[in-house]
């Protein structure tokens, strides 16, 4: 039920607004605190999904209005990072269905390459390129964000078993994408 | 697994360009978002719920009531485009009983009355010209474009108001009634009535009495300096207690209300004083007990919230 509507119950009249005046400039500045807080940590984390500035930008921004949205739920959730990097997840894999993410996947490639990469970053970042968007979530937030099977479930929409084969197939794609130079590296890893 | 994070970690490392992320620019269509997402459950529920929580009828009306004298109310000379923010835009003439509850809010698009006896409920909202009233009985984001109105939810209404008269049925039921009509040319109005024994009839003799027209509002608080165009205000008043809010641009607010509501901000200097008084503050907002148990709170992001408290002057 919609607060405003709510809160009008007689006699409590002033009380009730208050709080609704209070609380909305409230929210909004821990928002706006969290997210200029979390902001390369946000923009981090999108490049690897998208492996471009560019996108990663649109990612962030369309997550953080998301989130603005979302707030009283993510200041609830037991983990606030967690949450945003399900919301981030999602405008990811969401990005990449849209029609325009379709027509310019053509020139990942050649975009990918940065000025300021190191050989074996670039090689990482190329070899994740060839890795399927859910397979790259599901790596990512697996191995980069260290989160659980389930956690990553929640944020993939999917079940624990679809994490599983999707981690798999992620981890054999990124392999094959590197061939010899990361295969003692990436042997370890489950898969 | 380590390994696979160190090469994750190294794909990241590039340094990031200059993000052209705009926060800014999430907040505003966050808000909009909200606001959509808001009217649209409000349109999409029951028009029984809206009627229940909305409450729009009235009891207070004996039965055999002798007519009153209709009266058209005094029709300001021009159509408004925007409502000064400082001024209520009608007046109610007949009413059942003292209200013991009333609310006046006026923002640039949008005006709204509420009262109540602590039975009947009765609600006005006005819209200047070239904005049309959502139907479901939203409190605030009633002023829509005219294209958003479900003309078929508005019933032919025959009501002596000078103009085109409706019921918009959405609002109606068995103890609630509301009746929209035009108070100039292009600019609407909306009584009504909630919890009442003959909610047309109740609707009909208050608009029929109703006397439309600006008028300033002395409001308990006023500011000798604005932090940046007034953009409308707010006053509640219930028994004893009220409630004043004042808007600016830019979201930028002062809200004192009579009593002690034990306002609470989330971070920063929970206890401090201003001015000797007992006092919270965020980097935009700040929350100040006065001496006479009101307490006041100052929305003001990025600016000196204590600067814009000492314009604020207590009235009442």
């Amino acid at each position: 039920m919609p607060e405003d509507l709510d809160s009008e119950v007689m006699g409590n009249l002033p009380a009730t607004r208050a709080r609704r005046i209070v609380v909305r400039a409230e929210w909004r500045d821990e928002y706006v605190e969290y997210v200029r807080s979390h902001m390369p940590w946000l923009g981090k984390l999108a490049y690897l999904l998208c492996q471009d500035w560019d996108r990663a930008d649109d990612v962030v921004q369309t997550a953080i209005t998301q989130l603005y949205v979302h707030w009283g739920k993510a200041r609830a959730a037991d983990n606030v990072d967690a949450y945003v990097r399900t919301v981030l997840t999602r405008a990811f894999l969401n990005e990449r269905r849209s029609a325009w993410s379709r027509r310019v996947q053509l020139q990942d490639f050649d975009r990918s390459v940065e000025a300021d990469d190191t050989a074996t970053a670039l090689a990482v970042r190329q070899a994740l390129l060839a890795v399927p968007p859910r397979q790259r979530a599901a790596l990512v937030l697996r191995y980069y964000c260290d989160m659980s099977i389930e956690d990553t479930a929640v944020a993939l929409r999917c079940t624990t078993g679809t994490v599983k084969s999707q981690t798999s197939k992620g981890l054999r794609a990124l392999r094959r994408a590197m061939g010899g130079e990361a295969d003692g590296r990436l042997a370890h890893s489950a898969g | 697994m380590d390994d696979l994070r160190i090469l994750l970690d190294e794909a990241a490392s590039t340094p990031a360009r200059r993000s052209a992320v705009d926060l800014d620019l999430a907040v505003r269509t966050g808000e909009r978002m909200i606001r959509r997402r808001r009217l649209g459950w409000i349109m999409g529920a029951a028009a029984g719920v809206v009627l229940g929580v909305a409450a729009v009828a009235v009891s207070g009306l004996p039965n055999g009531l002798p007519q009153p004298a209709i009266s058209r109310g005094t029709t300001p000379p021009e159509t408004p485009v925007f409502f000064q923010p400082d001024e209520k835009q009608a007046s109610f003439g007949w009413l059942p009983a003292e209200p013991a509850e009333r609310v006046v809010q006026t923002h640039r698009d949008w005006h709204r009355q509420w009262i109540t006896n602590g039975s009947w409920q009765v609600e006005l909202r006005m819209v200047p010209s070239g904005k049309d009233i959502e139907l479901n009985g939203n409190d605030e984001l009633f002023s829509v474009a005219p294209e958003q109105i479900d003309r078929t939810k508005l019933e032919r209404a025959d009501v002596a108001l000078g103009r085109e008269a409706s019921w918009n049925t959405a609002r109606r039921g068995p103890r609630g009634a509301a009746l929209r009509w035009k108070y100039t040319p292009t600019a609407w109005v909306e009584v009504a009535v909630g919890n009442a024994d003959s909610p047309e009839e109740m609707a009909r003799h208050i608009a029929t009495t109703l006397q439309i027209g600006p008028q300033k509002v002395k409001l308990p608080i006023r500011m000798t300096q604005t932090p940046s165009a007034p953009e409308g205000f707010d006053l509640t008043e219930s028994r004893d207690k009220w409630l004043a809010t004042l808007w600016y641009q830019d979201s930028v607010r002062v809200l004192v209300s009579s009593v002690k509501q034990s306002m609470t901000i989330g971070s920063g200097d929970p206890q401090t004083t201003v001015d000797g008084k007992e006092a919270s503050r965020t980097e935009s907002t700040l929350i100040v007990l006065e001496p006479s148990g009101a307490e006041v709170f100052v929305y003001r992001p990025g600016r000196d919230t204590i600067e814009m408290y000492r314009w604020l002057r207590i009235e009442r």
